[in-house]
């Protein structure tokens, strides 16, 4: 099942300035090792060892699924 | 440097003090590239705190998603410091990650006189830059 992730404007160079990309993953972390794969350095910029770096949020369907601070 | 109409700096200090004992935040967005602010947008301090400010995760969204549609940019990202000086604190810093942004701090800790600096915020450095007022 592809999901669409929509980029902010300060990572679309990890994305050749794609302002949306298509990944897959059951899981947030299987996904963003699944962009990682294409966009190399993207899974860097948002997650520091296991956990989301601080002040990241993630939005699933327009509503907050995960933060550092949940 | 920064530079801002007088209008949009009235409107900042105006935020800062009608919120004060919290500090206020917000956003000034202009066209992409352009390096001028145009757009005020105050927002909520989600902390609601006299120390510390963070914008409201949905609020957030609906901000840059409106801007990008717009194909504008945050040129400044504004808060205030209510006790101590407009200078950005660790937190701050930390949470700056707009490197093209002019990050604005006004404090309200004297009744009668606002202060209000700008700085760059790019990899964890900051730099204060001039303002120049345009009327």
């Amino acid at each position: 099942m592809a999901i669409e992730v929509r980029i902010p404007t300060i990572l679309r160079s990890y994305t050749g300035g794609a302002k949306s990309v298509e990944g897959s993953g059951s899981t947030l972390d299987d996904l963003l090792s699944n962009l990682d794969a294409e966009h190399g350095g993207l899974r860097d910029r948002l997650v520091d060892g296991e956990n989301l770096r601080r002040f990241v949020n993630v939005y699933l369907n327009d509503e907050e699924s995960a933060s550092s601070a949940a | 440097m920064l530079t801002i109409s007088r209008d949009l700096e009235a409107k900042i200090i105006d935020h800062a003090r009608r919120d004060h004992p919290d500090e206020a935040c917000g956003v000034i967005a202009g066209p992409v590239g352009s390096d001028r602010p145009a757009r005020f947008i105050p927002m909520q301090n989600a902390e609601r705190s006299p120390t510390f400010y963070r914008f409201d995760s949905l609020e957030q969204l609906k901000v840059w998603r409106e801007m990008d549609d717009r194909d504008e940019e945050p040129v400044v990202i504004y808060h205030s410091h209510t006790a101590t000086q407009a200078y950005p604190s660790r937190t701050d810093i930390s949470y700056a990650s707009e490197p093209q942004a002019h990050y604005v701090l006004v404090s309200t800790r004297d009744e009668s006189e606002t202060e209000f600096r700008s700085y760059r915020i790019v990899d964890g450095q900051v730099t204060e830059e001039p303002v120049t007022f345009t009327e």
